[in-house]
């Protein structure tokens, strides 16, 4: 096989922090090559740089022996290379084939020729065994399935280097278990693909050659036969990595009941229907499922931030379906929300006045005559920022600029330094490097041992798994699969998420 | 550098270069600035009945100032400032036109409530209705505020116009509502007492209480405020009432203490000055209070500088409105070095 790309000690620098450091990598045509590394390890920025969407400081770029200037993604895309970002950029009303074909449609004189797009389409997506509609909204269909139609984009466009950024994130096992089906596809026919990923399983499934990535450097690279999940876990994070096997913690009595509840989502249509669960003292309770079917609806609704329609949520005894958010914290709910930059943080905020959020009202930090002590407030904000090892230039730094690690730190470390009993904990390692993913699951685990009880609500299926004693499956705002992990089917789980009942 | 002292410094540095600016306007009527300078601020500050005569003048921009202050800073935006301050201000003097023969010490209490529970009141509703129903505070304030002008205007026209000349204007108030002069030779009076205790608690409510910290967060980000547990709904009603009674206040000053009746014209855009300046220092109300001793200074000594220097006062309004756009720049300006700095290093 011969190189197609040679990054020449590439390097990419924002402001003081070196994001690329003087890469050299090389690249086969038609292999499937993953780079992979943590969170900031440089990975995402080092292939913007291919893509021309950042130019670099120094070092040069060839595609196929040529060196290459692209000022932008347009060239990239005339050199055949495309991107599957993460975030889509689809148009959620157009159909498949609107959305695949728009920027270079084909036409009559000046008339759209929408039955030559169509064929054109759908003939790619049969080529590439990839099942879609193409007359279907785009807008109507599952993350799945809008991940294929910008990959058909980048077909359409004849690209011929595809990179993929993270696919897997938004996928079930079933959709990413495809994905890796179309991706050896393409290398059958003689494609190169560029993996982009922290997860090791994935990488070990579908990869030619491994690079690895740490603090900008590109360490090394390897044949995926020569390495073990656990070789490549260790040069990721630079040190050995344990895994919190789940502790075992006595089971205490049962402290959250949710019966027969029901929510209105924000469309007007019940996003939760009739969803009944217990949670006890000392154990964590997993609800997997996609992205969408009402975990987060459940989790606001359990905290007081929407209203529900029918059936009770009881604490500790109590009815607490009307009380005010306040009340229930005071009550002993901690809450990690899904979004850290929209719900759990002010971003322009800084971190002293996002960590005393929720506790501005404790004796600690209020006195008579609505005082606030805020010399009291620096000292507790220092504290979680060593104990958690937040980096930050002081806590009178903006949150917004911190590594998203970081961010969701601040939040943990928040909500953790509440007296609580039940802690709500959604997505929590979204976005986290490994490094910090591993402290925030031994510190959920802390939290079980000492008592507490934790709904964890993760769309990482791994997270769940390695960290709950129960899971519970939802699906379209209904639990419909639940098992204990001891017994847990992956198959079956997969299935539930997919809303197909085995 | 920490976003504070990037915002002072910008405010410095932008108040030198209009007063440059101004410095070379003054030079057209043949006049040193230097020269011009000195005669503005001895004006202003060169003997006690000046310095009297320029606290009067910022007392009114001082207080719908923190008015708009503190609506902004919880992130509802009071525009209404200006309706509160007329409407306050009338319902006081019509109050003192038609009640007489109480002891002062009450009828001063009277007041004083009055003003703010009118100010409060025509501020109470706009952020009721924006809680309630979401209504947009901002076109409802702005909507209230020529209500407010025109009824009274109409009223002043019609049942309570003067018996005693022809002005547009309500009778003189019963002298047991007066707060006196301190000086016959300035409306410096002692309501100023008022105004400083109800400074006072602004800054305290603002810098030092749990409420101007729930606030702040609820204008950054008001659904992690509402997660936080703060209950937005009614901080933000209650910020917009403070913010009425203050601008209230300031209406109720003008007539017990300035000038003893109601005036059509009694606010000559005092709320915007006010709404100008509190911006201008990012709504701290530290910052209110040296900006409006700054205005104060400087229009009060424009009026030596007209009568000694034969320099018209509209340079005042120059270099304030030139340090304002100066202001506006810098943050701009500043903002895009700060980015260059982060793609560059």
């Amino acid at each position: 096989m011969s190189e197609i790309i040679r990054f020449n000690s590439v390097t990419k620098k924002f402001g003081k922090v070196v994001a690329v450091n003087s890469v050299d990598l090389s690249i086969k045509s038609g292999e499937i090559h993953s780079v992979i590394g943590e969170n900031g390890a440089g990975k995402t920025t080092l292939m913007h740089l291919l893509y021309g969407m950042y130019k670099p400081d120094s070092g040069k770029i060839f595609v196929r022996a040529k060196e290459v200037n692209f000022s932008s993604p347009k060239d990239a895309i005339k050199d055949e290379i495309g991107m599957v970002h993460q975030n889509f950029m689809l148009i959620d009303d157009f159909t498949v084939y609107e959305n695949v074909v728009l920027g270079a449609e084909p036409h009559h004189f000046i008339s759209f020729d929408r039955e030559k797009a169509k064929r054109t389409v759908a003939k790619l997506a049969k080529e590439y065994k990839m099942e879609i509609d193409v007359n279907e909204i785009v807008g109507s269909l599952s993350v799945g399935l809008q991940q294929k139609v910008e990959i058909l984009k980048l077909l359409y466009r004849n690209a011929s280097i595809l990179i993929f950024d993270e696919p897997t994130a938004v996928l079930t096992p079933q959709e990413s278990e495809t994905l890796f089906n179309t991706l050896r596809k393409f290398k059958a026919f003689g494609k190169t693909v560029i993996f982009i990923s922290h997860k090791l399983k994935e990488v070990k499934e579908i990869s030619d050659r491994v690079s690895v990535m740490r603090n900008g450097k590109l360490l090394d690279t390897f044949k995926n036969e020569n390495l073990s999940e656990i070789d490549l876990a260790k040069m990721i994070a630079g040190r050995e990595i344990q895994n919190p096997a789940a502790v075992s913690s006595k089971k205490g009595e049962t402290i959250l009941k949710i019966n027969d509840l029901t929510i209105i989502g924000d469309k007007g249509i019940p996003a939760v229907k009739g969803l009944s669960l217990d949670v006890s003292r000392g154990e964590i309770v997993g609800i997997a499922g996609v992205v969408g079917n009402g975990q987060s609806e459940l989790e606001e609704a359990l905290v007081g931030m929407r209203k529900i329609a029918n059936g009770k949520i009881e604490f500790k005894g109590v009815d607490i379906g009307k009380m005010s958010v306040r009340k229930r914290r005071e009550f002993g709910i901690g809450y990690i929300p899904e979004d850290r930059i929209r719900t759990g943080l002010a971003p322009i905020a800084s971190v002293l006045e996002n960590v005393i959020m929720g506790h501005q009202n404790e004796r600690e930090f209020s006195a008579r005559l609505d005082f606030m002590k805020r010399k009291r407030a620096r000292y507790f904000a220092n504290q979680l920022v060593n104990e958690y090892r937040i980096v930050c230039k002081s806590v009178d730094e903006q949150v917004g600029t911190l590594s998203g690690g970081n961010m969701q730190k601040v939040v943990i470390a928040r909500e953790f330094a509440h007296d609580v009993d039940l802690l709500i904990v959604s997505q929590p390692t979204r976005g986290v490097d490994v490094g910090g993913i591993e402290f925030i699951h031994k510190k959920i685990l802390d939290m079980k041992k000492s008592g507490k009880a934790v709904l964890l609500i993760s769309s990482d299926l791994d997270e769940i798994l390695l960290l709950s004693d129960r899971i519970v499956v939802m699906y379209e705002g209904q639990i419909v699969h639940s098992t204990s992990t001891k017994d847990a089917d992956l198959q079956k789980i997969g299935l539930a998420m997919l809303g197909m009942r085995s | 550098m920490s976003e504070k002292y990037r915002g002072f410094l910008i405010v410095v540095i932008s108040f030198f270069l209009s007063l440059v600016l101004g410095g070379f306007l003054i030079m057209l009527y043949k006049v040193s600035p230097i020269e011009g300078y000195k005669v503005m601020i001895f004006g202003a500050l060169g003997s006690r009945y000046m310095i009297y005569s320029t606290l009067a003048r910022m007392v009114p921009i001082l207080l719908t100032g923190l008015a708009i202050a503190i609506s902004f800073h919880a992130g509802i935006w009071n525009i209404g400032a200006q309706g509160q301050l007329y409407l306050a201000a009338f319902v006081v003097a019509a109050m003192g036109v038609s009640f007489h023969d109480i002891p002062t010490a009450i009828y001063l209490t009277l007041g004083v409530a009055l003003g703010l529970a009118i100010g409060g009141l025509w501020a109470w509703l706009p952020g009721y209705l924006r809680v309630k129903y979401n209504v947009n505070e901002v076109v409802l304030t702005i909507m209230l505020n020529s209500i407010a002008i025109y009824f009274t205007t109409y009223m002043t026209n019609g049942p309570f116009r003067t018996s005693q000349g022809s002005l547009g204007a309500t009778n003189v108030i019963d002298k047991g509502m007066w707060f006196n002069h301190i000086s016959p030779l300035s409306n410096l009076n002692t309501g100023v007492f008022v105004a400083i205790v109800a400074v006072a608690l602004i800054v305290y409510l603002m810098l030092f209480a749990k409420h101007g910290y729930e606030w702040k967060m609820m204008r950054l980000n008001p659904r992690f405020s509402v997660y936080g547990g703060v209950s937005v709904k009614q901080n933000m009603i209650l910020a917009m009432v403070i913010s009425g009674m203050l601008a209230g206040l300031a209406g109720m000053l003008l007539v017990m203490g300035d000038y003893h009746r109601f005036l059509n014209g009694i606010s000559p855009g005092y709320s915007w000055t006010g709404m100008i300046l509190a911006m201008m220092v990012n709504y701290d109300p530290i910052g209110v209070i040296i900006t409006s001793f700054i205005y104060a200074v400087m229009t009060s000594g424009g009026l030596r500088m007209e009568l000694i220097l034969g320099i018209p006062q509209e340079l005042v309004q120059i270099i304030f409105v030139a340090s304002v756009m100066f202001v506006t720049a810098g943050y701009a300006l500043a903002n895009k070095v700060a980015n260059r700095m982060q793609e560059e290093g």
